[in-house]
């Protein structure tokens, strides 16, 4: 037996040897990688994240004459995953730059991205600490950061009379960035704060939950619960107990266009303190609207949160290749400093010595549109709130001290 | 909190146990019969959701008689499954059957993801239960408490079946002792795999009669199995009656535990089952006998 | 002899013009094969199935990986942190559990695991909860820093090899023999005077110490740790990783491990219905190969030369 064994540890040494080849050095098409979620109950929203990502890719058309070739990777979700898988991408693939992170993908890299060397521009992170006391040389952010969120919430309240005089609860998941919220809404000034709760992650049943909510008498129901599924079975089962007959549905960051889709009139019942995009922009911004356009013909439906933050993220990309006349991880990290770039979130600029984008968030209640527009019903009324409100100062007052 | 809270706790728990109840019956008779730990049975009883929208999309029926077909086309799924894998395999160690379900939970799941994708399809309550009711001043929502009657009739409906006809009576018998059983002339291979089907059957409904509450996705079975087996292995493998009483337990626990210390309630559910199980590690109610 | 010259075969790999992003496969693969291999002594030699090995595994990543990010980067000093910790609680644990067996046990199991899944999430201010442990640098040896890449590999390597060789010594001793004793039959093995309560617990310890060896190599890997590592999938992981390899040999864990990187790696790229494809190969290997990838390769040895084994 014992040789058996070393012949195996020869012959899988063998294997691998023989498997092993050299590759052509790739010329002519740039490759971009998208690193998301591509199963599961969270897939609507990695979709959601390619689809606009797509869409941008095709708008844009070559870069530097190079056709882009988008090498897309699953991440289950899963921090350690993302790690080999963008390994893998940079590796294996030879990719000049990675899109399409959430917050615990990026958050895994942070720790990596150094070890990666590509740009990293992850659309769709809350997190803070990733642009402030985290902040890594290659790793941008398009969307806006929850402490940015906290801004916002607090200017909906100033502006909404019925929201200053509620009883806020916070009912979400157990993360660290539901309690930021918690503890910002406890911040604001003169506001009734009755409660909260933190449900287990893995939470299918929220009656519990709900009933708290309920005997502390809440009116503003703040819900900072994972985006998709959780979020769709939380709206419903609130309502199905009535809750939203009492207590009007806060979300901290935006609701994905799917699932206000998937909830139809009950949407209305939930107001966006600060949504990291809206279509519904298209009314005030034309970059948005002939995306929205593109991304009708090309995906058949409306243009959601996630979708319009990845495609702005890829133009940022795209626009800094460009400017730098090379695709060279180092030289577009360069020119992703510099450049301002027209987006369908608006115009988007890196905030000075920094990585956070200065990018506008969309404040406003869900409402029935009076005729659909890109096979959608419902949508936000977006109201912009510009960067200068959330993010007034340069990257080192937030604590990112760039090596 | 005051006292209405832990009522409106207590009837959550037993709204959610009641629906337990039946997701962990099917568990505890397919380990009690062919000691068989169920790995699919999550996927299963999603099975039974898809089922459910297909009848009511294919068919252009209502909720009700969509909720009694959905499980009749899981069952011969079921029954194909357990001859084509776990029934080769049921004279090796328990521990194979085990592992096979945990392929074929993988199987179904992705199976239901290639053909209806991973998106989450919300289902109104049927009419006229869409509504809320008073309860000493809460209002509950009307169609849990339907979902919850019908799972206690229907599980009462099994034990009935068990405890009342020729086909119970074999199906105890075989639990007690299978290698008695046989001699005496029942006829065992059969029976386990109408009862696999059976019980399939049972997850089926229930995913379907849940899915106005929980809503449908893939991966919409992966808590209640976890739940469902804290409850079985509370009461004792293979142990009915402890089964039901499990299921009161875990889904008390949650719930109750969910209304005072959110974020720790599972852990607090878990360390309950740890301290029951070193204590008595064969279920609390001891294991091995249906009915 | 043979068997160095395996090891030394496998090691030569980053410098024989395998691909690097292969070298990484396999780096995460052996590590996967030391926690296979930790949990094999439990399922495979002692007969008892647990579904919460992802615990040993992510204390230790967990312990190693605050130690190094806020006192030292060196690997030893982290691995001894990290091993204090780990083997502390297992001695602690494996007290009371190792009362029990079978379902009870696996049980028993993943509720400790999903407890320390909790503390992960809740106590915040060292684990800084679902964002998880960032920032872990990479290990230092003597002073010198193990880059990630070949370096990293080679360490883990060497690692592998002292774990396999550690433990093909420790289930051929009469101590592992009489593991193998209770599992074949706790009564029997009590009935002749065998301390069984004793040696599931000393067999329990040192399954989760060398678990958590792993979890010190796979924070170093990943830079960072999750509570997703502590919870009850991937305990599910590591059990599919060891009996599809083959339990109950030292180098059937292993084999599993590797296959289980590499397919899914491949699967998760190709399909996006990767679980229904995964699933499927695993049924198959269950159901035709019960003795696991190692069975088919012992079959495959004996086919080719009969007379020998």
């Amino acid at each position: 037996m014992r040789e058996l064994h070393v012949t195996m540890f020869g012959l899988l040494a063998a294997t691998l040897m023989a498997g092993a080849s050299g590759w052509a050095s790739a010329q002519e098409p740039i490759k971009i990688g998208v690193l998301t979620v591509r199963s599961g109950p969270a897939k609507p929203i990695g979709d959601d994240i390619l689809a606009g990502i797509e869409t941008a890719t095709r708008m844009y058309g070559p870069v530097l004459g190079r056709q882009v070739e988008l090498v897309v990777e699953e991440s289950l979700f899963n921090p350690q995953q993302a790690v080999t898988k963008a390994t893998k991408l940079v590796q294996q693939n030879q990719v000049a730059g990675i899109l399409g992170t959430s917050t615990i993908e990026t958050l895994a890299l942070l720790s990596v991205a150094d070890r990666l060397g590509v740009p990293i521009i992850t659309s769709n992170s809350g997190s803070a600490a990733i642009t402030r006391e985290r902040c890594n040389k290659w790793v941008f952010r398009t969307n806006a950061e929850d402490l940015m969120s906290v801004v916002s919430l607090q200017e909906l309240v100033k502006g909404t009379p019925r929201l200053q005089d509620a009883k806020w609860f916070t009912l979400g998941h157990d993360y660290p960035w539901s309690r930021l919220v918690a503890s910002s809404v406890k911040g604001v000034k003169n506001l009734k704060y009755v409660g909260e709760a933190f449900a287990p992650l893995d939470t299918t049943d929220w009656a519990p939950f709900i009933a708290q909510a309920r005997a502390a008498g809440a009116t503003a129901v703040i819900m900072p619960v994972t985006l998709g599924t959780p979020l769709l079975q939380f709206i419903q089962q609130a309502n199905e107990f009535g809750l939203t007959k009492d207590a009007v549905l806060v979300s901290p960051i935006g609701l994905p266009d799917w699932v206000v889709d998937k909830l139809g009139p009950t949407s209305t019942h939930v107001v966006s303190a600060g949504s990291w995009a809206a279509w519904r922009y298209e009314e005030s911004n034309p970059t948005t609207k002939a995306f929205n356009e593109a991304f009708y013909k090309e995906h058949g439906r409306v243009a959601g949160m996630q979708a319009l933050q990845s495609a702005s993220a890829a133009l940022m990309l795209y626009n800094a290749m460009t400017k730098a006349g090379s695709a060279e991880p180092p030289a577009v990290v360069g020119a992703l400093e510099t450049i301002e770039v027209q987006t369908p979130v608006g115009p988007l600029k890196f905030q000075p010595g920094g990585r956070q984008a200065l990018v506008p968030l969309f404040l406003g209640p869900y409402e029935k549109l009076d005729s659909p527009r890109y096979g959608a019903s419902f949508g936000q009324r977006a109201e912009a709130l510009p960067a200068s409100k959330s993010l007034p100062k340069p990257a080192s007052e937030y604590g990112c001290k760039l090596k | 909190m005051d006292l209405n809270f832990l009522f409106v706790s207590m009837l959550n728990g037993v709204v959610y146990g009641a629906f337990l109840l039946l997701t962990s019956l099917g568990l505890s008779l397919v380990f009690g019969l062919g000691r068989v730990v169920n790995f699919a049975h999550g996927a299963l009883y999603a099975l039974g959701g898809y089922a459910l929208l297909a009848v009511i999309r294919g068919a252009g029926v209502g909720y009700w008689p969509a909720l009694l077909l959905a499980p009749l086309l899981v069952v011969p799924i079921a029954i194909a499954i357990e001859r084509t894998t776990i029934h080769p395999i049921r004279h090796r160690s328990d521990i194979y059957t085990l592992l096979v379900t945990f392929g074929i939970s993988f199987v179904i799941i992705g199976a239901i993801e290639y053909v209806w994708g991973t998106g989450t399809t919300l289902l109104k309550p049927p009419q006229p239960f869409v509504s809320t009711v008073d309860i000493f001043g809460n209002q509950y929502p009307l169609y849990r408490l339907v979902a919850a009657g019908v799972s206690l009739l229907v599980s009462a409906g099994v034990f009935a079946v068990i405890q009342l006809t020729p086909v119970g009576l074999r199906i105890r018998a075989i639990t007690d002792d299978p290698g008695m059983a046989e001699a005496l002339g029942v006829n065992t291979k059969w029976l386990l795999t109408l009862v696999f089907g059976c019980a399939a059957g049972l997850a089926a409904f229930a995913g379907a009669l849940g899915a106005p509450i929980f809503a449908i996705h893939p991966e919409m079975g992966m808590s209640i199995l976890l739940d469902s087996f804290l409850a079985v292995i509370l009461g004792g493998l293979g142990n009915l009656p402890g089964s039901a009483i499990g299921a009161f337990v875990v889904a008390l626990t949650k719930s109750i535990g969910g209304g005072y210390i959110a974020d720790w309630s599972t852990a607090v559910l878990f360390g309950v089952v740890a301290i029951a199980l070193i204590f008595r590690p064969t279920g609390v109610f001891g294991r091995g006998r249906v009915a | 002899m043979l068997f160095a010259a395996g090891a030394i075969a496998l090691a030569a790999l980053p410098y024989a013009g395998v691909p690097p992003f292969t070298i990484t496969l396999l780096t995460e693969a052996f590590i996967f094969a030391i926690w296979a291999m930790s949990l094999d002594l439990l399922v495979g030699y002692t007969g008892l199935v647990t579904f919460g090995h992802a615990a040993a595994f992510g204390l230790g990543s967990y312990a190693a990986g605050y130690f190094a990010r806020e006192v030292t980067a060196d690997f030893f000093a982290a691995l001894l942190v990290a091993e204090a910790i780990v083997v502390g609680l297992a001695v602690t644990i494996g007290f009371v559990v190792t009362r029990v067996s079978g379902v009870a046990f696996a049980i028993i199991s993943l509720a400790i695991a999903q407890v320390l899944f909790q503390i992960a999430i809740a106590w915040r201010p060292v684990t800084e909860g679902m964002d998880g442990l960032v920032g872990v640098p990479l290990p230092k040896i003597a002073g010198f820093t193990i880059d990630a890449g070949a370096e990293f590999y080679l360490l883990t390597i060497a690692t592998l090899v002292l774990v396999y060789l550690g433990l093909s010594r420790l289930v051929a001793s009469s101590f592992g023999r009489t593991l193998q004793a209770i599992r074949t039959n706790e009564e029997r093995a009590a009935a002749i005077g065998i301390n069984v309560r004793l040696h599931k617990w000393i067999a329990f310890t040192v399954s989760w110490g060398v678990a958590g060896i792993g979890g010190t190599l796979m924070v170093f890997m990943k830079a960072g740790t999750t509570p997703m590592s502590l919870h009850w999938s991937e305990s599910g992981n590591v059990l599919v990783m060891a009996i599809f390899g083959g339990v109950g040999t030292l180098f059937g864990p292993m084999i599993g491990a590797v296959a289980f990187v590499f397919l899914r790696d491949e699967f998760t790229t190709r399909f996006e219905a990767w679980q229904l494809a995964f699933g499927l190969v695993f049924v198959v290997v269950v159901l035709a190969f019960p003795s696991g990838l190692a069975g088919i390769f012992a079959r495959a040895w004996r086919a080719l030369w009969p007379t020998r084994s």
